[in-house]
């Protein structure tokens, strides 16, 4: 009897975990804390993530995190259920980033190009048994990183949302707002730039 | 297709973002062009380090403390009431009390003006140069032409509402005529040729018409001043002498 129980309490804790996001969205628009907890553990990684490649470091991302979960809470009574909510996450995390860009005038304190890739290489240690690797795609991160940073704002967050989320362009457009062409035109730009900027720096790795 | 062609489509072929038929010219050309196949192989790294470019693990305590700092920013923001709640709150209670000082002061207002008209309306405006003789209450003989300056209210079938020019205006018009009345009575009475006319100040502002009955022997000049309400009307003998230049401009 007992274990019947157990088994139908974890029955039930599951369902909960797996309650449709819809439903979640709805009962947190209807005021239920519980669900917009919900909805931030199941969202929380991905507008970290985008949040850390948009700024490029943690603090930053936290606190774009924190204020785009805020809007979320602000305005979620006024999303509609037949859009796709993550479109309109990341709608917000593009946003809010833009802003904190704007605000701490970070675009002005990006790294240079010509700056050396290896400045600030994270340090491995180096008793790991696949130091070497970690410590070359530790290096392959800062280089992109550096890449992505040099980028203007909207050409970033195209490459980012087409080539490191994977979304469509089409639905790269739909979450910026902008045209498919627009936005191919971004990436295509996007691309060429982050190739030369690599180019340089494989040049500049072999003439040391 | 040429390598220049080429070259500005090889992001977009890097990415599948071209059509199909685009994208299998671009792949014919490059079978044929080692230079533009190395570019390609360039953007295909390039795009491969895009997608491996994953950001460090964010531990479970990162994304605790974000939660707990958002729902404390959202209990705050809903115990403290925004700017626009604020401004809000500070006009919902006065509203009223607005509404009732601007009623009062509209009735008030309303007041002092019906209070002044009626004043406006119980003063003489009629200015008369003839004296009424206190005995019979008869117009006084008098040696001089008649005056009259017409103005009663009683008399004016003008509405009320045309009736209210300003009170300083009024005054200010009566002083006017009074002074000219005076100064036309100071004419007159340097004609020593002058008939003496009886008129009431009725007659001479209801009707117009010449006193006594006597049209014949009696000049009558009416003067309207630019106070619709002032009338000066100016009776004088036939035979008496034209007044002179001085007292045309009245």
């Amino acid at each position: 009897m007992a274990l019947a129980l157990e088994i139908q309490l974890q029955g039930n804790v599951l369902a909960r975990n797996q309650t449709p996001l819809a439903l979640l969205i709805e009962r947190a628009a209807a005021g239920e804390t519980a669900a917009f907890e919900q909805i931030m553990i199941q969202s929380q990684q991905r507008v970290m993530a985008m949040s850390w490649r948009l700024l490029g470091n943690e603090a930053d991302a936290r606190d774009a995190c924190q204020e785009v979960f805020l809007r979320v809470y602000k305005h979620l009574r006024h999303f509609k259920q037949d859009r796709d909510f993550f479109a309109w996450l990341y709608r917000i995390t593009v946003n809010v980033c833009r802003d904190t860009l704007k605000k701490r005038h970070l675009q002005s304190q990006t790294r240079s190009i010509d700056a050396d890739p290896n400045d600030s290489v994270l340090e491995i240690p180096a008793e790991q048994a696949d130091a070497e690797e970690t410590l070359l795609q530790a290096q392959r991160r800062e280089l992109i990183s550096r890449a992505i940073a040099m980028l203007p704002f909207k050409e970033r967050a195209s490459i980012i949302l087409r080539d490191v989320e994977g979304h469509s362009t089409e639905e790269v457009a739909r979450i910026l707002k902008s045209s498919s062409t627009t936005v191919r035109s971004q990436i295509s730009s996007a691309r060429r730039k982050i190739r030369d900027y690599c180019r340089r720096h494989q040049t500049m790795q072999e003439s040391q | 297709m040429n390598c220049n062609q080429v070259e500005s489509l090889l992001p977009l072929y890097a990415g599948h973002d071209l059509d199909a038929r685009t994208a299998g010219r671009i792949s014919m050309h490059l079978q044929s062009c080692p230079a533009c196949t190395d570019a390609a192989a360039e953007y295909r790294d390039t795009r491969q380090l895009l997608e491996d470019f994953a950001p460090p693990e964010f531990s479970e305590g990162t994304f605790a403390g974000m939660r707990q700092v958002v729902w404390r920013q959202i209990e705050t923001e809903s115990t403290t009431p925004s700017f626009s709640g604020l401004i809000g709150a500070w006009f919902r209670p006065r509203l009223g009390w607005a509404v009732v000082t601007a009623v009062l002061l509209v009735v008030f207002a309303l007041g002092i003006y019906f209070m002044s008209d009626r004043r406006r309306g119980q003063q003489p405006v009629a200015v008369n140069s003839q004296e009424m003789d206190a005995g019979n209450g008869q117009p006084k003989q008098s040696a001089l032409p008649a005056f009259s300056l017409a103005a009663s209210r009683e008399n004016n079938s003008q509405p009320l509402s045309d009736q209210r020019p300003p009170q300083k205006r009024m005054q200010r018009t009566e002083v006017r005529d009074r002074d000219r009345t005076s100064s036309v009575a100071m004419i007159a009475a340097s004609a020593p040729q002058a008939q003496p006319t009886t008129s009431t100040p009725n007659d001479s502002i209801s009707s117009g018409a010449a006193v006594n009955g006597d049209t014949q022997k009696t000049l009558r000049m009416e003067i309207q001043t630019k106070n619709p309400n002032i009338r000066i009307i100016w009776l004088a003998p036939r035979d008496a002498k034209s007044p002179t230049p001085n007292s045309r401009g009245i």
